[in-house]
């Protein structure tokens, strides 16, 4: 399989499926929950985690005396 | 009954047969069908091939009779429990489970002796406060009956994803086990989910089959142009054992009057809590008309295989992938021959036999009992179409437009036959109301006719076809 015929089946996953058969198993080394949650969630809730700590900072550098 | 000493003596002693279960898990395959007709399950039938591997035998001694073992096999999701759940040896003798207890207990023992060697390798130990957050990942302190909330699984997994700069500083401790592949994934399934122990007798080095089958629910996305048979239906199988060890043979069989018209198979690359688990990159995959060529990873060579015949499809994959994401599609269209061509047959009649009596109006009043028997007979015909016994509710949900389609070819003729019946002659609404009658049945033939011919395009077969489209 070409990367391009590999490109498009790629694409062809993409069409949302009418049926999904899950399933309750998983095998060790398959990060279930991370497949589970949604990636752009995880995203998000580390930029603002990086948008807080990076406010800490600032804040901490424009007055020393409040950093604690 | 085991003790809780014996129990974690098994899951300490798995420790290290758990990294290496690409040596002993040698085949597993699955089947997936459709017995319930009138349930929202499938039915997962799987057998799993493997050689002991070195654990501890519960009980202790080895020499007192045959050695009985409980092997880490699969993982379970800790709730809902599984419907029909039945464990069976390759002799067809049931097999008991552990208790969900029991199961935590070991599970915790497995875990606490992958941190304790992770940890000794960096010359650390497993301090009180670490060894209590792996009890309650493994449930054992904690077990919920409802899935454990995302911030705890979160904890869970992906703490080693949020960059230390965020969190503040770690300890040695939680670094070098976030450091660790194999035990942030186990421990990051934990929360939901729990390692099944399946117990079998025989020696360390036999080679032994277990079977398994339980129903499992699926989800339904209705998709408006499918229902009219105009579209495939796509079709997910969530397989974690694609990304498992050993080979993996997959085989579907989709209920009568559907037929799968295409099948495909995509490996993306492994997404280790360590890697880069946002980039769902694929690796490799095949569909049913374009057999992927043997992938040569720096692990080795990889193999896939799909192929789909009348009802059923089957897909195969061998070579190191543990840790990958695996995706299995089929796309399933309804059998011409059962339901369409009759159907675009009969539409055609109705079409034609409500033309001619709206064009020839006059000569129709005249017979007008003939024709309002004929035009009786026609949704007659179709009742067989519609009134048929109860289909899979995977099939009722494709075929339910077609079904509505049928329904309303069969309405025309009754509605002009009450028409004509209460005219008192040649009137212009009359015409009006069969005119429109033999537009609309027109109309509905069409659709059937457009499924009739769309049913044996390439369209059908979305991963295939060179061309293929994404919504």
């Amino acid at each position: 399989m070409t990367p391009q015929e590999l490109d498009q089946l790629a694409q062809a996953f993409e069409i949302e499926p009418t049926f999904e058969f899950l399933s309750p198993e998983g095998s060790v080394g398959y990060p279930q929950d991370l497949h589970e949650l949604d990636i752009n969630d995880v995203r998000q809730m580390i930029a603002e985690s990086e948008r807080y700590a990076d406010e800490v900072k600032a804040l901490a550098t424009a007055n020393p005396a409040t950093a604690d | 009954m085991y003790t809780d000493d014996q129990l974690r003596m098994v899951g300490e002693s798995a420790a290290r047969s758990i990294a290496e279960r690409s040596k002993w898990i040698h085949r597993r395959v699955e089947q997936i069908t459709f017995p319930l007709p009138s349930d929202r399950v499938y039915r997962r039938d799987i057998s799993i091939d493997f050689t002991i591997p070195d654990l501890a035998p519960i009980g202790g001694d080895r020499n007192q009779g045959t050695p009985r073992y409980y092997v880490p096999l699969s993982l379970l999701e800790r709730w809902p429990p599984l419907l029909r759940l039945d464990l069976r040896n390759a002799e067809g003798v049931p097999i008991p489970l552990l208790t969900s207890d029991q199961n935590a207990i070991t599970d915790a023992a497995l875990l606490r002796a992958i941190a304790r060697d992770v940890l000794k390798r960096s010359g650390l130990s497993l301090n009180e406060e670490l060894e209590e957050q792996v009890n309650r990942l493994a449930g054992l302190r904690e077990f919920d009956r409802q899935p454990p909330p995302r911030e705890r699984v979160l904890t869970g997994t992906l703490l080693s994803l949020i960059p230390p700069s965020t969190l503040g500083r770690r300890s040695p401790e939680s670094e070098a086990l976030a450091d660790d592949d194999l035990f942030v994934e186990l421990a990051g399934a934990m929360p939901r989910t729990t390692l099944l122990w399946l117990r079998v007798e025989g020696k360390i080095g036999d080679r032994e089959v277990v079977k398994l089958s339980y129903d499992a629910p699926f989800r339904i996305n209705p998709r408006s142009r499918s229902v009219f048979g105009l579209e495939p239906l796509i079709v997910d199988f969530q397989a974690p054992h694609l990304g498992g060890s050993g080979s993996y043979h997959l085989a579907v069989s989709v209920p009568p009057p559907l037929m799968i018209s295409d099948s495909a198979l995509l490996l993306m690359q492994p997404q280790t809590a360590q890697g880069t688990p946002h980039v769902h990159q694929p690796v490799t995959g095949c569909t049913s008309t374009q057999q992927s060529e043997d992938f040569v990873s720096s692990e080795g060579v990889l193999s896939l295989y799909a192929h789909n015949e009348a009802r059923d499809a089957r897909f195969y994959v061998s070579g190191p992938r543990t840790g990958s994401q695996g995706k299995v599609r089929i796309a399933t269209v309804v059998e011409r021959s059962g339901l369409i061509r009759p159907g675009t047959m009969a539409g055609l009649a109705i079409t034609i036999l409500l033309a001619a009596i709206t064009l020839r109006l006059g000569e129709s009043l005249k017979n007008r009992e003939a024709v309002v028997t004929t035009l009786l007979v026609a949704p007659a015909l179709l009742a067989y179409l519609v009134v048929r016994p109860a289909d899979h509710v995977v099939v009722g949900q494709y075929v339910g437009g077609l079904r509505r389609v049928l329904i309303l070819l069969g309405l025309l003729p009754l509605t002009s036959a009450v028409a004509l019946a209460v005219a008192h002659g040649w009137t212009c609404a009359l015409k009006l109301i069969l005119a429109a009658a033999t537009l609309i049945a027109a109309g509905s033939t069409l659709i059937l006719a457009a499924a009739w011919w769309k049913g044996g395009s390439g369209e059908m077969r979305p991963f295939s076809s060179s061309k293929a489209k994404v919504s």
